[in-house]
């Protein structure tokens, strides 16, 4: 029921960080490709791990035509193909009958009536005090069309105490500028509180991603060093192999900056670099992800060029296999000037991280796909080991890998065996796969259950999207009056442009070669 | 087993008490040179485990569960043997390593160092141990001996002290309801010296997570204020862990013990006190099944009258939840059944005290005096 649920004894002292509250999972756009490969294999692997409570039941809605079975068939489907545990037959029969299917048009009042009707009859048939969470996996233009059906139809209850919840988590992009995502927050806020309101990206539910605070703020070696006087610089790089494959339509509106660093990346370096919270809770940790966005310098037209670099990919090779330019893609426009590529040099204006830029780069077509966050200190004095001006010693290497191998890394330091006094750095590897042999849950698995108890940490605030869109509306602006009628291209498989890279070169700065 | 990774043995090599460590870097030696490629083997370390067994017919079955709590948990594993069987008078050292195939190299996950005392030598097992932990790194000792902790005298005590945690399991205990009493009374007396716990707590987990849900004042207002009577049936062997169930309901629920008649190897029918009401709870042995709780039967009166709801073990590892007298068919739930080396590799991530465990056991310290 409501999160202040009277008190049961019977909780105190399990283990799990948050419970999950009984509730129906209303999934609109139940039937699409999310759906399949992500939100039921999720679902399925946290009620094989008893995570999930036993009065739970979920209700695909979408326009496909589907029934109870043929979503049953559906889902298993998905869950064969896409799920972190194969599907086990002795659990399927029990698991199938908490799916449930209702086919609708989204912008059809009827089916928000037949969705209420459903769900009346579902919720008694599985103990279900009235809770439910309303999933959006559904296209961004008709997010305000469902939530307005929903409170019309009786099916948003407001906050209160020992009321059932209602809660909606809705998919990034929440807008495509400043101006967008204003509206669909006004419209979501208009319809839930806040506090009912989780805005996912799925980026945060990743281990790696979670383990950024573990790692600064677990350890006291490293948070004395976290500051502009020990480190020199921090490169951020989210790198895609793929091209753009089906989702053309969608990413030649969208390009690089608005898919990657208005949502993902930015998020990592509010982890990067946030203060210390003075509590774990959702809205402190929020609080102080917001300072950092607050204090980025923003990118105006006198410095666009010397902190942004925007390309797209020309033909090039993937695994030795030709492949077509950006341009060349099917459903793409021929004098597209979408940008599959972006970098950019930033700066967090405040005491700790006084003039340390922050690199960040994201592509497709590049030469594998890995997420990372690599924080290079600074250089040793030039006496003693470092008194080579021709050969510096390489700096220490901070990395956390987020993906495909999390884990983290650290360059330091070492003198090879001999006579001589030769310096040689070596890499210490820690990595959650061969270390932890525990499987890992997906990162939806987590944040789905994060939703089921309430708990906001791992979710973007209002304040969190508005101000990131206010970062990168800076950068579309400038973009937007230069009338650029090409980009510049880098061939595919490769690290991305020749601007890039000069973008970076000084003080013996380069990309890391992942 | 994450990213398809498969985990090797060496097969166990004798070697010098004296020259343990020197050995166990032979071992390591030898993955380097195995490589090709040049890359570095790493060893993967999160804490000392020192097992204890005794030496009879499950002693290989300890064994056979190290490579998989290594797995999840990596440790240097000492395993230590008491009244064993050695070629000589005194103790034998053996060791091995368990690791893993990398794109990159190999990762060691851990060393296994066994040692076997004779039964005139057991004595010598704590010094062995104490000169082979890995220092900076947290200490368990899984007492997995027949003997309860209690009744096992010095050497108990000598491996405890180099331990941050004790973990025992009452499966298998000779005399399971002495060892229950004594356990229950030494745990309290004990738990400022060591953190302790019980394997028959964490396979109990499902129960006390499934209990709680389903029988939440939200979810079932009144179920818990408003109980009337319970009944717990369990399969044989299982009187401790029924019990401990049992003990842990009781301390949440704050309910006192008033007395106990015991039918010998049938069942128990106790009385508690809770807000001036009597509560009965048959704690009922089944004639065969799992050494686990097989149902419980929970009934209460709320305004529409009696209420029950019954929780069975289904098979499949399955739990179903049964609400009579109320619309709501019957609803399946998985409950995994833990492997016992799941249940220690898990239970080695947790190292402070679990009160809620302690507060189960100090009723059923209660309940032995009413009986």
């Amino acid at each position: 029921m409501s999160d202040s649920a009277s008190h049961n004894p019977l909780r105190t002292g399990l283990e799990e960080a948050q419970v999950a509250q009984p509730c129906t999972l209303v999934i609109f756009g139940g039937g699409g490709d999310l759906s399949r490969r992500k939100l039921l294999p999720a679902i399925y692997n946290q009620v094989i791990d008893g995570a999930l409570p036993a009065n739970f039941a979920v209700l695909g809605v979408a326009r496909e035509e589907l029934d109870d079975a043929s979503y049953r068939e559906f889902a298993r489907e998905g869950i064969e193909r896409f799920s972190r545990q194969s599907l086990d037959p002795r659990h399927w029969p029990d698991f199938e009958r908490v799916l449930h299917f209702e086919q609708g048009a989204f912008d059809d009042a009827d089916t928000y009536a037949r969705l209420k009707k459903r769900l009346e009859e579902i919720e008694p048939a599985f103990g279900i005090p009235g809770n439910r969470v309303f999933y959006l996996a559904i296209p961004p233009a008709l997010i305000e069309t469902c939530v307005q059906h929903l409170n019309a139809a009786g099916l948003v209850q407001p906050v209160g105490v020992d009321v059932p919840f209602s809660r909606i988590i809705v998919e990034k992009p929440i807008g495509r500028d400043l101006q967008s995502a204003r509206q669909v927050n006004n419209i979501l806020g208009s319809n839930f509180d806040e506090s009912q309101i989780f805005r996912i990206d799925h980026y945060l539910g990743k281990e790696t991603v979670q383990n950024i605070l573990a790692m600064r703020f677990g350890n006291s070696i490293f948070e004395p060093l976290w500051n502009a006087k020990h480190i020199d610089h921090v490169q951020i790089t989210v790198a895609e192999e793929e091209g753009v494959g089906t989702r053309a339509g969608y990413y030649d509106r969208a390009g690089a900056l608005r898919d990657m660093v208005q949502n993902h990346i930015l998020q990592l370096l509010t982890l990067i670099a946030m203060e210390p919270p003075w509590a774990m809770k959702a809205d402190v940790i929020r609080d102080h992800r917001q300072d950092v966005l607050n204090c980025m310098r923003p990118i105006t037209p006198d410095t666009i060029d010397s902190s942004v670099v925007r390309a797209q990919y020309g033909p090039g090779f993937h695994h030795g296999e030709d492949v077509p330019g950006y341009r060349r893609e099917s459903g793409v426009a021929q004098d597209s000037t979408t940008e599959t590529y972006v970098a950019l040099k930033v700066y967090v204006d405040n005491w700790r991280w006084a003039g340390v830029p922050f690199y960040i780069r994201t592509g497709k077509r590049m030469p594998k796909r890995v997420s990372e966050i690599a924080v290079y200190f600074k250089s040793v004095p030039p006496i003693l080991f470092n008194a080579d001006a021709d050969h510096p010693l390489e700096p220490n290497v901070l990395a956390l890998n987020i993906q495909p191998n999390e884990g983290l890394s650290l360059r330091i330091a070492t003198k090879l065996p001999g006579p001589k006094v030769r310096i040689y750095p070596v890499k210490m590897d820690f990595r959650y796969g061969s270390t932890f042999g525990d499987q890992s849950p997906e990162a939806y698995e987590r944040l789905l259950l994060d939703v089921m108890a309430g708990d906001a940490t791992l979710f973007m605030r209002r304040d969190t999207v508005e101000a990131s869109w206010m970062f990168i509306e800076d950068i579309l602006e400038s973009w937007g009056s230069s009338h650029t009628r090409w980009l510049p291209e880098y061939s595919a498989g490769t690290w991305g442009p020749l601007e890039a890279d000069r973008l970076i070169e000084s003080k013996r700065r380069k990309w890391r070669l992942l | 087993m994450s990213g398809g990774t498969q985990l090797l043995s060496n097969p166990p090599r004798r070697a010098d008490a004296a020259c343990i460590q020197y050995e166990l870097d032979g071992l390591w030696e030898s993955l380097h040179q195995d490589l090709s490629d040049g890359q570095a083997v790493t060893r993967a370390c999160m804490s000392n485990l020192i097992i204890y067994r005794d030496a009879d017919e499950h002693s290989e079955e300890i064994e056979r569960d190290i490579p998989s709590i290594v797995q999840v948990h990596p440790a240097r594993v000492i395993l230590l043997t008491g009244q064993g069987e050695t070629s000589e008078p005194g103790i034998e050292v053996y060791i091995s390593g368990h690791y893993c195939a990398l794109n990159s190299g190999w990762q060691v996950y851990a060393e296994e160092i066994r040692v076997v005392a004779d039964s005139a030598s057991g004595r010598r097992l704590p010094s062995v141990t104490r000169a082979h932990l890995v220092g900076d790194l947290p200490t368990t000792l899984w007492w997995t001996s027949r003997q309860p902790p209690p009744f096992a005298g010095k050497l108990f005590y000598k491996l405890a002290d180099m331990s941050d945690q004790i973990i025992y399991d009452s499966i298998g205990w000779t005399n399971p309801s002495k060892g229950m009493q004594a356990m229950t009374r030494w745990v309290g007396a004990e738990r400022n010296e060591y953190i302790i716990h019980s394997l028959a707590w964490r396979r109990l987990k499902p129960w006390r997570s499934l209990l709680s849900q389903v029988l939440d004042p939200v979810i079932q207002p009144g179920a818990l204020e408003g109980v009337t009577r319970v009944t717990i049936e369990h399969g044989p062997h299982a009187l401790a862990v029924a019990s401990l169930l049992l003990g842990w309901l009781a301390s949440r629920l704050a309910w006192k013990p008033t007395d106990g008649k015991v039918s010998p190897g049938k069942e128990t029918l106790w009385h508690f006190t809770a807000s001036d009401r009597q509560i009965p709870v048959t704690v009922r042995r089944l004639p065969e099944g799992e050494p686990a709780p097989h149902r419980v039967h929970w009934h209460w009166h709320d305004t529409s009258g009696e209420q029950t709801v019954v929780f069975a073990v289904l098979g499949n590892e399955r739990i179903g939840i049964l609400e009579e007298e109320s619309d709501v068919p019957v609803r399946v739930v998985p409950a995994p059944e833990l492997k016992r080396s799941e249940l220690v590799s898990a239970q080695m991530a947790y190292r402070t005290r679990d009160k809620v465990f302690e507060q189960a056991l100090e009723v059923i310290n209660a309940m032995t005096s009413v009986v």
